[in-house]
C-alpha cells in the first residue's frame, strides 16, 4: 500500500470502522511508513482538539429570558383559526387551487387568442419590434397625435413613400399592419412637410431625424 | 416505539396551552442549542437561531403526529434549520465573524497563578483558532463534520439528512479533516 490510499483509510482506522483486510494492510504500512505514522497522529490530534471546543453558552440574563423572549414571539403569530378538516387538507385545497388558477390562466389565454386579432395576427409582434427597436423613445401616443394634427393640418394629401418598403423588408414581414401602418402613415406625413417645405415644426423635424437615423441603422445590418 | 415522556405535554400544546409549550422549550433548549452553536459559533447567533426553531416547532406543531418522539421531531426541524443556515452563509465565510472569545475577569484575579492564568489565555487562544479553523470548511464540509463529530451521528443519517450517498459524506468528512489538520498545524505538536 502506498501512502495516499493509506491516508484516505486513516479516519475509518481511528473511528474503528475498517474492513479487517484493509485494516491489515494499513497496519503493515503504518510500521514501515514514518510519515504515515505521523500523519496518523496529527488527524487523531486534530479530532482530539475540534471536539474539545466547548460550547459558549449565552450570558444568564440572556439565556434566562430565552423563553420569554420566545413566548412574546409566539403570541405576535396570528392564531390559527381554520377549521380542523381545513388544516387536515390544506395541501390537498392548495393543489385544487393552484390548478385552478392555472386552467384560468390558459383559458383566458385562449381567449385573448381567439377574441384578440391583433394578438392572433403574427404582424402584432412585429408592430412590437419595430417600436421597440426601430422606434424606441417615442411613444405611440404622442406619434399618433402627431399624425393626426398632421393629417388634419394636410387635409387627407396621400403620398406615397418608399422608404416604407425598407423598413418592411428589414422587419422581414411582408404583410405589416397596425405599427406599421402608422409608421407609414407618418412617413407620407414627413414626406409631405418635405414636399411643402414645412420644417417650422421643429418636433416632426426631430421625429424625422429619429427615425431616419434609425432607418439608417436598421439598412446597414 | 417507546413512549414519548412528552406526550400529555404535546397534547397540552397542541390545544393551545403555550405554557405547557414552554416546558418542552426549557426542556429541550440547551441541546438545541448546542446543535445551533455548532453552526455558529456564535452564542446571540446560536440563540437567535435556536429562537427560530422552536418558532417554526411551534407553529408546525398541528402536523406533529406523535410518530416520533418530541425530540426526534424537533431534532430534525433543528437540523434542517442549522443546514440551511450555514447554505445561506456560504460565499461569505469571514473568520473574522468568529467572536473572539475574551478572557474573563477572573483570569487576573489573585487567586489563579500566574502559571494558571497563562495556561488558560492560551487555551482560550487555541478555541479560537479551533472555531476559525471550522468556519474555513466549505458550508457542505462543516455541516458534514459537525453532525459526525459534534452531533455523533451515522453516516447514513447524514446521507440521508443532506440527501448525499455514503460515499460523498465519506469524502467530504475526509476533505474536511484533512484541511483542519493543515490548518491546525501549529497547534498538533504541542
Amino acid at each position: 500500500m502506498k501512502c495516499k490510499p493509506a491516508e484516505k483509510l486513516m479516519l475509518d482506522y481511528i473511528e474503528g470502522t475498517l474492513q479487517p483486510k484493509q485494516h491489515d494492510l494499513l497496519e503493515i504500512h503504518l510500521g514501515t511508513c514514518p510519515h504515515c505514522q505521523k500523519v496518523l497522529v496529527d488527524y487523531e490530534k486534530t479530532l482530539q482538539l475540534a471536539g474539545s471546543l466547548p460550547v459558549k453558552f449565552p450570558s444568564p440574563d440572556a439565556w434566562g429570558d430565552f423563553w420569554q423572549k420566545l413566548k412574546s414571539k409566539i403570541s405576535q403569530v396570528v392564531p390559527d383559526d381554520e377549521p380542523v378538516w381545513v388544516v387536515a387538507h390544506k395541501w390537498k385545497i392548495a393543489g385544487v387551487g393552484f390548478v385552478l388558477v392555472a386552467l384560468l390562466g390558459l383559458a383566458g389565454l385562449w381567449s385573448y387568442g381567439v377574441f384578440n386579432n391583433s394578438a392572433a395576427d403574427p404582424s402584432a409582434s412585429l408592430d412590437k419590434h419595430i417600436f421597440q427597436n426601430f422606434m424606441g423613445g417615442i411613444s405611440t401616443v404622442h406619434l399618433q397625435e402627431v399624425l393626426s394634427q398632421e393629417l388634419q393640418r394636410l387635409d387627407g394629401a396621400s403620398l406615397v413613400w418608399s422608404g416604407e418598403n425598407l423598413l418592411m423588408e428589414e422587419a422581414g414581414s411582408p404583410q405589416p399592419s397596425g405599427a406599421n401602418s402608422l409608421v407609414g402613415q407618418l412617413f407620407e406625413v414627413i414626406d409631405t412637410e418635405v414636399a411643402l417645405e414645412h420644417f417650422e415644426d421643429d418636433e416632426l423635424t426631430i421625429l424625422v431625424a429619429s427615425i431616419e437615423n434609425k432607418l439608417i441603422l436598421a439598412s446597414s445590418r | 416505539m417507546k413512549a414519548d415522556p412528552d406526550r400529555f405535554l404535546i397534547q397540552c400544546a397542541q390545544n393551545g396551552d403555550i405554557d405547557a409549550f414552554g416546558e418542552l422549550v426549557q426542556k429541550y433548549q440547551k441541546r438545541i442549542y448546542e446543535l445551533a452553536y455548532r453552526f455558529t459559533h456564535h452564542p446571540e447567533d446560536a440563540a437567535d437561531l435556536c429562537q427560530e426553531i422552536f418558532l417554526k416547532a411551534f407553529n408546525a406543531l398541528g402536523k406533529f403526529e406523535n410518530k416520533s418522539t418530541f425530540y426526534t421531531w424537533i431534532y430534525q426541524i433543528a437540523k434542517n434549520r442549522c443546514i440551511d443556515y450555514s447554505r445561506r452563509r456560504s460565499g461569505r465565510y469571514d473568520v473574522s465573524f468568529v467572536e473572539e472569545i475574551a478572557p474573563d475577569d477572573s483570569l487576573f484575579q489573585s487567586h489563579y497563578s500566574e502559571d494558571q492564568a497563562s495556561r488558560r489565555l492560551e487555551q482560550v487562544e487555541l478555541e479560537t483558532e479551533i472555531r476559525k479553523a471550522i468556519e474555513q470548511l466549505s458550508p457542505r464540509q462543516k455541516q458534514v463534520f459537525v453532525l459526525r463529530h459534534y452531533e455523533g451521528l451515522a453516516l447514513r443519517e447524514i446521507a440521508e439528512t443532506l440527501g448525499l450517498r455514503v460515499g460523498s459524506v465519506k469524502a467530504h468528512l475526509f476533505n474536511a479533516t484533512r484541511k483542519l489538520r493543515m490548518l491546525l498545524t501549529p497547534y498538533l505538536d504541542e
